[in-house]
């Protein structure tokens, strides 16, 4: 327990000294063009989680391999001076889409999982066939997208310098899946990063919303994976209406 | 389902190997009723489907048994479907049996199964006079499936019969479409991405098939589902 608090007060410490002091917002769309399918286990990718994730990388630089897995920083940097992502938020919800692609026609991979020398450190035979490390089948769904889109709200300048960092989208990039060929930021006149001609472009949570006409659990601030995000909120791509307070601060 | 996979199947039906393997079943399931205590283990996929119209054919009033995940694991929509295609298929005698350890520990409800059916329900049918089981398996599925079909199980004094035991995803299909019986939906979203010989009915986001990369596609195709546990 002493060292997991020692290990969260170091990347702590490291997180503060990352702040951006002057934003300028604006509304922009982001293209990224990709050169292979991108691979998921979910309909669409949150760009916010992604910014959310760069940010991370950018200020920890190898450390970020070496963070307390699947444990949400941000709980423990409750005081607000955690990293700020270069993104506006209003309440709450930040402004930045999930992902458009396009063409979207889901297809289906199977990857072999097979033994590797790494998994086991003991000079003896491996069962391949059976038991622990037996080899096996498994079902990966793409999108043979050539472009993904998102909408946001936030400094441009900071979010191009934070996307040059990216290597690919989704899952699998390791393997090559989801490759960026390159990508353009271009400024938009209105803000679609929250909704789009009444159509949510993100899950937003019921209590900022007038209307709905779908409502599903889904988390909705990044860390997406994080339990404690998981609220009823209205899936990207339904019809709503924003309530007063949202609708005022778009 | 594609107008070109109707077709087909259609076509299918009318193969002499397809009738053969039809006439066996029907044997098969006749032979056992007129010895048996019988009930249909009926899970809503497309096996145990053709395996209770097959049944219901012979004796409309059998019990069939649906056991029930819980809505972690079955959707209640998807449940609601299973129960209405029992219903139009023609059964009269539902039993829905379920364990309240699906409520208690959500996702993380493993072996439930074995414990909560094998282990009570089982005994519990045999005390009511059943002594004989149809099941909708296939040699064709796996090899440890080929093995159990061939080797009849009797389990805890049930007799296992699996009446589709020689039969194919086409035989299967043949059979649904040929006497337009109704289908889980489930089955024309997976067969678009897995194709219809490949798709299986299996309970959602169960860890048991995680390994296996079914998560993902659940994930893509049932994302509303995904975050029920919390």
């Amino acid at each position: 327990m002493i060292n997991i608090q020692k290990e969260i007060n170091y990347f702590k410490r490291k997180m503060l000294t990352y702040r951006h002091k002057f934003y300028q917002w604006q509304p922009f769309k982001i293209t990224f063009y990709l050169s292979s399918p991108i691979a998921l286990n979910h309909p669409w990718l949150h760009f916010d989680g992604l910014i959310a994730h760069l940010s991370l990388l950018y200020v920890l630089g190898n450390d970020f391999y070496l963070l307390p897995a699947k444990f949400p920083l941000s709980l423990v940097l409750k005081d607000g001076k955690g990293p700020i992502l270069p993104l506006k938020k209003t309440g709450q919800l930040w402004h930045a889409s999930v992902s458009i692609l396009e063409p979207y026609k889901i297809y289906l991979e199977t990857l072999y999982k097979r033994f590797e020398d790494r998994f086991c450190a003991q000079k003896k035979k491996i069962r391949r066939g059976s038991g622990y490390f037996k080899d096996y089948a498994m079902k990966t769904p793409y999108i043979s997208a050539r472009t993904c889109t998102f909408y946001a709200v936030g400094d441009i300048e900071a979010v191009a310098k934070l996307c040059t960092m990216i290597v690919g989208l989704g899952n699998e990039t390791r393997i090559g899946f989801g490759a960026i060929r390159d990508f353009v930021l271009e400024p938009t006149d209105k803000d679609y990063s929250i909704v789009k001609d009444g159509k949510a472009m993100r899950p937003i949570p019921k209590r900022f919303l007038r209307r709905w006409a779908k409502l599903v659990p889904l988390a909705w601030t990044p860390p997406y994976w994080a339990r404690d995000r998981i609220e009823l909120c209205a899936p990207p791509f339904t019809e709503v209406e924003l309530g007063e307070e949202m609708a005022r601060d778009i | 389902m594609e107008k070109k996979w109707q077709e087909t199947f259609k076509l299918w039906a009318q193969n002499k190997q397809y009738q053969e393997k039809l006439e066996g079943a029907k044997c098969l399931i006749s032979k056992a009723l007129s010895e048996y205590k019988c009930y249909v283990a009926y899970s809503g996929g497309k096996d145990s489907t053709v395996v209770l119209h097959l049944v219901l054919q012979l004796n409309p009033n059998v019990m069939v048994l649906h056991w029930d995940y819980g809505r972690y694991y079955m959707p209640k929509e998807v449940l609601e479907e299973i129960i209405g295609i029992a219903r139009k298929v023609g059964v009269r005698n539902l039993r829905i049996e379920t364990s309240d350890l699906y409520k208690k520990l959500g996702r993380k409800a493993i072996n439930v199964l074995g414990r909560e059916l094998l282990g009570k329900l089982v005994p519990q049918l045999y005390k009511e006079g059943y002594r004989c089981v149809f099941l909708g398996l296939r040699a064709e599925e796996s090899i440890r499936r080929k093995l159990r079909v061939k080797n009849t199980r009797i389990l805890k004094g049930i007799k296992e019969i699996c009446p589709l035991h020689n039969w194919t995803w086409l035989d299967v299909w043949a059979y649904i479409v040929s006497n337009n019986l109704p289908y889980l939906s489930h089955y024309d979203k997976y067969a678009q991405i897995e194709g219809w010989n490949k798709t299986r009915f299996v309970t959602y986001f169960d860890p048991e098939f995680n390994k296996f990369g079914a998560q993902n596609l659940d994930g893509v195709l049932m994302w509303q589902y995904k975050y029920l546990t919390r």
